[in-house]
């Protein structure tokens, strides 16, 4: 087989295995990566050690000569790490020195993805190595644009959602019910309803994602169980129909509404505009830089007067200045506790 | 062996039973090749195991390690310890060594079940940052997991550890991995007279070498 089609089928192997179990790190060896021919002038990226991230961010990076550093974030991607304590100052500080970039270029400027901005302290990286951070934009596409028009400033950036990457991230999560549920059932009623269970956890997981935006209630419980509710009684009353016996019934309405109740708690957790206030199923990684619910509470005496960093860094442009010129968290609703604000606040005037 | 460490309060008790009560006298093993009344670096010291023994030996101990859970339950184990001026535990990354340590040096340094759990990278800058910091005639002691050379007997081993692997990830999503020509690593540092020594059917080494007296006026 000729080399280029076998890597393409690997590569496609390993986005399918990546696509399917989404929620587990895929490491790679951290260290140096170089991208054309850089010489000293060259900006340095720095991103996290998950496959999936470097081989995004590599696509980019793919036309340009720079160097990427890769920190060793435990297999995790930049956001989860970075909020739940995998990517911060030490492991920025082991990217630099693990790569041996110090050699390599005159500056000492790094260029981090923005969403590391809740673990990573800018001023404890330059005290331990001499290296300044800047966040670049959310996204690894609007890099481009970003350098072209405003580096190395900091501009405001949201968090979004579209329906790709939900569907994506619908199938990702597709896993957690498909097994919970498929595996027992499949025991207890046998392989046809143990796959046909993990069948719809799949379609269930999707449709989930697809109208995720548009649910009605607030993301965990509050659309969990009105689904749980409705899914139930249609799967009872389609099974009464098809004649099955009673215990056919009540194990079609218990495991279709279990269903339910898993992707409406899970799903949140996948989505970047909820992620780290979801922490019902962040069993995995319950560790968060913030407390659960934490909310943001800006000191105005310690406050500079027009500063806006956490107005910019917020994910979710949750704060604002008000008319005094000093900061405000005016959308607590919005506000995901992802300690962005905190952690970049110059004076530390939020807590 | 990161399993534990998400509930430090129990990894000792966890290592017991996994090593099936054997993990006692590995570490017996290996601080018993430290001299006694030396000063030694111990690199991932963990919740203290080596470092009490190192501690009975009277020696000076500098601990490290970057899990503030870990160090929690070494600071409570070894509290009589740390007044007492032969302690120091520092919470801090493998690659913070060179900032916080710069211009210390130590008669040994040690490091036990640590290697397994980084990276190629970070094991290349753990022992580089380990032979700096020995003094000129110091020893350099790593303890770990390696597979047996043996095929069949490394065939055993990957399939005792099958179940361990699993759970690990399922519950911490990161794996260890066995280490690999330690002996070959540290000679290629420039370290002298390096030996290896085989435990538990050849599944765990202690492998020493020392660092060379005349290097220091190279
Ligand atoms: C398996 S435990 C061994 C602890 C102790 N030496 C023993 O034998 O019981 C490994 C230790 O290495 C520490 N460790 C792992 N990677 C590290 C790193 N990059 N920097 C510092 N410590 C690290 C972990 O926090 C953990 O406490
Ligand atoms: S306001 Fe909330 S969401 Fe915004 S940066 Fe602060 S903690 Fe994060
Ligand atoms: S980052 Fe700190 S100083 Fe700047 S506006 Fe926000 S609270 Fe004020």
């Amino acid at each position: 087989m000729p080399a280029a089609s076998s890597s393409l089928i690997t590569g496609g192997l390993r986005s399918a295995a990546q696509l399917i179990f989404r929620s587990f790190p895929f490491p790679v060896e951290p260290g140096l990566r170089t991208f054309g021919n850089p010489d000293r002038n060259s900006p340095v990226f720095v991103t996290a050690n998950f496959d999936h991230t470097v081989r995004l961010v590599s696509r980019v990076l793919a036309n340009y000569d720079c160097y990427l550093l890769i920190a060793p974030t435990g297999g995790v991607n930049v956001w989860c790490a970075s909020a739940g304590g995998h990517f911060g100052t030490d492991e920025v500080e082991a990217a630099i020195k693990l790569s041996g970039i110090d050699k390599l270029v005159d500056h000492h400027r790094l260029v981090l993805p923005r969403l590391a901005a809740p673990g990573v302290n800018v001023k404890e990286v330059r005290h331990r190595t001499g290296w300044r951070v800047v966040f670049g934009p959310i996204e690894i596409d609007d890099l481009p644009q970003w350098l072209e028009q405003s580096f190395p400033r900091l501009v405001a950036d949201v968090v979004s959602f579209p329906w790709r990457r939900r569907v994506e991230m619908g199938v990702g999560a597709g896993l957690w019910p498909a097994v919970i549920l498929g595996v027992p059932a499949g025991l207890i009623m046998g392989w046809r309803a143990g796959l046909a269970i993990a069948g719809l956890s799949y379609v269930l997981s999707v449709l989930f994602a697809l109208v995720y935006p548009r649910m009605p209630a607030q993301p965990g419980l509050p659309q969990g169980i009105p689904l749980a509710v409705m899914l139930g009684a249609a799967s009872g009353a389609l099974a009464r129909l098809a004649d099955v016996n009673l215990w056919g019934v009540i194990f079609w309405t218990v495991t279709i509404a279990a269903m339910g109740v898993l992707v409406a708690i899970d799903f949140p957790s996948w989505s970047p505009t909820d992620v780290c206030k979801q922490q019902l199923l962040c069993f995995l990684y319950p560790a968060t830089l913030a407390p659960a619910g934490f909310l943001p509470v800006v000191d105005e005496p310690k406050c500079i007067d027009g500063c806006d960093i956490c107005v910019k860094v917020c994910p979710k442009g949750a704060m604002s200045l008000k008319d005094n010129h000093k900061a405000t968290l005016f959308d607590p609703q919005g506000c995901l506790s992802c300690y962005a604000c905190v952690q970049q606040c110059p004076v530390d005037a939020i807590s | 062996m990161k399993l534990l460490e998400t509930s430090a309060g129990r990894y000792d008790l966890g290592m017991r039973m996994i090593s099936l009560g054997r993990i006692g006298r590995l570490y017996r093993q290996v601080a018993d090749r430290v001299n006694e009344g030396s000063e030694v670096l111990e690199i991932g010291c963990g919740t203290g195991a080596v470092t009490s023994l190192l501690l009975a030996r009277r020696c000076t101990v500098t601990g490290v390690d970057r899990s503030k859970q870990m160090l929690d339950v070494a600071r409570r184990k070894l509290a009589p310890e740390l007044g007492t001026g032969r302690l120091e535990l520092h919470e801090l990354n493998i690659t913070g060594l060179d900032r916080v340590l710069a211009g210390r040096s130590f008669d040994f340094v040690v490091c036990c079940l640590v290697l397994s759990e980084l990276s190629k990278a970070e094991e290349r800058f753990a022992l580089d940052e380990a032979y700096r910091l020995l003094r000129p005639g110091g020893t350099l002691i790593v303890a770990d997991e390696v597979a047996p050379a043996a095929r069949l007997s490394r065939l055993w081993y990957q399939l005792q550890r099958l179940p361990l692997m699993a759970l690990t990830y399922a519950v911490t999503q990161t794996t260890t991995h066995h280490t690999e020509d330690l002996a070959e690593k540290l000679g290629q540092r420039g370290l002298e007279h390096v030996g290896v020594e085989s435990f538990h059917g050849g599944s765990f080494h202690i492998v020493r070498g020392s660092k060379c007296l005349q290097q220091a006026a190279a």
